[in-house]
């Protein structure tokens, strides 16, 4: 047996226990379908003043580009709970072309029979992660049986099509090679696909106004320009056609374009070339996108995106060179492999250097250096390189330390316990990436056991050094280092005891209101009834039942066994009751709750917003 | 990405993307958070893929991101202390036990590039890709992480 196969049959045993169902996310999304349904009315409007437009204009807009069948989306009632059984359909776009095109219509085609095909999920389920022995020719379709590769070759004879054969990565650098230049100096590409008939698909980002930032910071884009005469099965949800305004628009280089403005996370670019055709999925709209972290845009910056592409670099269609581009990109891989200090980005360029004033060259160095002197055992120099005073936790007790000397004496139950494992964790293969800041102003590496920044005289110093066993960390038992801009006060051991023995007491009284007025929101609540979002302290109250109700007690009984709170070294967070409850300070000065869950995980309350 | 599709997917992968994050993390516990995040990101990107592949490999690309954004949180040190000591799943035989437990032992980066060689049977480049190096860095893991299995494992482990 091969080391391959040895591995396969090993871990193939290993499963996840949780399950994956589409209604647990539909609920996720319940606060923005409620303002998308607002919004929805007043697009509708516009869109009966602009649809009259575009009939005088005669130009192609997305109604022409729609597939004929919308897919199906579950509705929710107006709490956000999935109603079984009862569906809403939302729009589709081929990206291969206008709807009556014979690669939007074999689309479609194919998209009716995958709709009434193995529904229940049957045969998927019995195949699993399997081979299903077609990946051979239709490695690029959803193809697992017999029945479906038969129907595939059914719809691109009729059609007079071709199926695509190899697709390649092209690494960002690469895309010239692969298709020309087309990109305008604003727009950046990551990495994409390639087929074989020039049909390519990318994600890339784009600063407009002449890359100064207007308030809406970089747009992520997709871009997917489809050569014709191949059948391609991607179709994209474009939610619904009434939120979009849509107009046509000339592009610098003569292309008509027709632009698509929508509400959230979806805006579009379409452009028949001909040969090909272009559909740029843009990622946000007139609200903005959290999910890409996007803002808001408007007519004025989907026009300078559109106009950020040289479509006429893109026609006549060229095929590309697969050994050409394989070793353009092998090249590139090589060129990032062998870069030369030198060449590593400036200070300012520096992230890490601009979060904590180390640069990251010299961040690696110090946590190499760190490591040898962990494995060797150098006590007396790790000694000196903690900040002082430091709190010691471990198995034994809770320690403050005031010098490198007092320090020695609990050296043998922590750095001395785990030196080698936590040396290996510093030192194997360390690379500039391994070396991050979350924004607190300080460094991190080996997957967090250590945090280090400049102190006074501008040398590095250890605030926390920590594994599951034991931490070590800066402050007496209260937080003092400065943390950048974090907005956190001191936070001290007796202030917290007391926050959460009064949290026990109110657990207990019942005390539902102050309560809710002690957690952070919006908060993403679980419980046996389901799941919710409240994003104030009255939406919370018609979860208190689901929640404190059902073992309230028992969590209020937990903090008073262990009402000592822990701190976290990294910023102004404390936990207690082995993590049944994470606080802090928040905005208003008190402390209050991130997190809360029940004994044996029953249910949990969980801040669900940006990270404090 | 209709309801069947996404259904589909998470049929289809969600082992997968649970392995792969089991791998990065080292905590079963962990693994399942990532797994509903990942399909939380596949259910809110839309989901324009080009076919089976395409959607395999940026399944791949966000749990490995999804999973080092987890590993840079100084958050999960403290949170592993208060979760149970993960348990080790039951295998058919003794020697998979073994490999099981002595690649968890691995460093997380050891862990990620073993499992996509050879669990997903990914090309070194592949894998380069996928994790943001060089192909001579994933070789070195490859080879630091065979070594280390040898040494463990004896001859349930060829020489490769």
């Amino acid at each position: 047996m091969s080391n391959r196969e040895f591995y396969q049959e090993t871990f193939s045993q290993v499963r996840g226990t949780g399950e994956i169902r589409w209604e647990d996310y539909e609920m996720r999304k319940r606060g923005r379908s409620l303002k998308w349904l607002v919004t929805l009315a007043a697009s509708v409007a516009l869109l009966a003043a602009l649809s009259a437009l575009a009939v005088a204009a005669n130009f192609f807009g997305l109604r022409d580009a729609l597939l004929p069948e919308k897919g199906s989306v579950n509705v929710t009632d107006e709490r956000g709970v999935v109603v079984p059984g009862e569906y809403v359909y939302k729009d589709f776009v081929s990206l291969s072309g206008w709807g009556d095109t014979p690669e939007s219509r074999a689309l479609a085609e194919w998209r009716a029979f995958l709709d009434g095909y193995d529904q229940d999920g049957a045969i998927i389920a019995r195949i699993g992660n399997e081979p299903t022995g077609f990946e051979e020719r239709y490695g690029n379709y959803l193809v697992y049986t017999q029945e479906m590769a038969g129907k595939l070759e059914e719809i691109i004879a009729k059609y007079d099509l071709k199926l695509h054969q190899w697709m390649e990565v092209v690494m960002p650098e690469i895309w010239p090679t692969a298709v020309g230049n087309f990109f305008k100096e604003n727009v950046t590409s990551y990495s994409g696909y390639i087929y074989e008939n020039g049909t390519f698909r990318l994600d890339g980002g784009a600063e407009l106004g002449a890359g100064e930032l207007k308030g809406y910071g970089p747009i992520e884009y997709q871009f997917s320009r489809s050569v014709k005469g191949t059948f391609d099965d991607v179709a994209l949800n474009i939610g619904d056609l009434g939120d979009f305004e849509e107009w046509g628009f000339q592009a610098a280089d003569g292309t008509s374009l027709t632009l698509g403005l929508g509400e959230w996370n979806r805006s579009l670019i379409l452009a028949d070339l001909g040969d090909s055709f272009v559909l740029v999925n843009v990622l946000t709209g007139r609200q903005g996108d959290d999910t890409f972290s996007s803002g808001p845009i408007g007519r004025e910056e989907l026009e300078a995106l559109a106009d950020s592409f040289l479509y006429s670099a893109l026609t006549p269609v060229r095929e590309p060179d697969r050994e050409a581009l394989q070793d353009a990109n092998a090249r590139y891989l090589e060129s990032l492999e062998n870069q030369p200090l030198e060449t590593l980005p400036s200070e300012s360029e520096d992230p890490l250097y601009v979060r904590t004033g180390i640069r990251t060259d010299v961040a690696r160095d110090f946590v190499l250096l760190l490591a040898e002197r962990i494995e060797d055992g150098r006590r007396e120099e790790i000694a000196g390189l903690l900040v002082y005073p430091a709190q010691v936790e471990t198995a034994g007790g809770s320690y403050t330390v005031n010098s490198p000397e007092e320090f020695l004496r609990y050296y043998d139950e922590t750095v001395g316990q785990s030196a080698l494992s936590l040396a290996a964790d510093m030192a194997w293969e360390p690379a500039p990436s391994e070396v991050f800041s979350d924004g607190s102003g300080l460094a991190s590496a080996a997957n967090g056991a250590v945090w280090f920044g400049l102190v006074e005289d501008s040398t590095i110093r250890i605030f926390t050094l920590q594994t599951d066993q034991w931490s070590i960390r800066a402050g007496d038992g209260t937080i003092t280092q400065d943390t950048g801009d974090a907005p956190y006060e001191a936070l001290s051991l007796d202030e917290g005891r007391e926050f959460l023995l009064h949290l026990a007491d109110l657990i207990d009284r019942g005390e539902r209101e102050e309560i809710a007025g002690l957690l952070t929101y919006p908060a993403q609540v679980k419980a046996p009834g389901g799941e919710w979002t409240a994003n104030t302290p009255e939406e919370f109250l018609a979860c208190y039942d689901e929640t404190f109700g059902t073992g309230g007690s028992t969590l209020a009984a937990d903090l008073r066994a262990d009402p000592e709170p822990v701190l976290d070294g990294s910023g102004g967070l404390a936990s207690a009751a082995d993590g049944a409850v994470w606080f802090h300070r928040g905005e208003d000065g008190n402390l209050k709750v991130l997190t809360l869950q029940s004994d044996v995980w029953l249910w949990s309350i969980q801040y669900w917003g940006e990270k404090p | 990405m209709d309801k069947a599709r996404f259904t589909a997917a998470a049929r289809r992968y969600q082992n997968m993307v649970y392995r792969t994050a089991l791998h990065a993390l080292g905590s079963p516990q962990d693994a399942d958070d990532a797994v509903q995040e990942v399909f939380l990101r596949l259910f809110r990107c839309g989901g324009a893929f080009d076919g089976e592949e395409h959607l395999r490999r940026w399944l791949l690309r966000v749990t490995v991101n999804c999973c080092r954004d987890a590993l840079k949180s100084p958050w999960r040190k403290r949170r592993v202390s208060w979760e149970e000591v993960p348990e080790i799943p039951v295998f058919d035989r003794p020697e998979q036990a073994a490999l099981y437990q002595e690649v968890m032992a691995l460093p997380e980066k050891y862990r990620t590039a073993l499992y996509l060689f050879y669990y997903e049977e990914l090309s070194v480049r592949e894998i380069g890709e996928l994790l943001g190096v060089g192909d001579s860095t994933v070789t070195t893991r490859l080879a630091r992480a065979r070594k280390r299995l040898k040494e463990q494992l004896g001859e349930d482990w060829q020489d490769e």
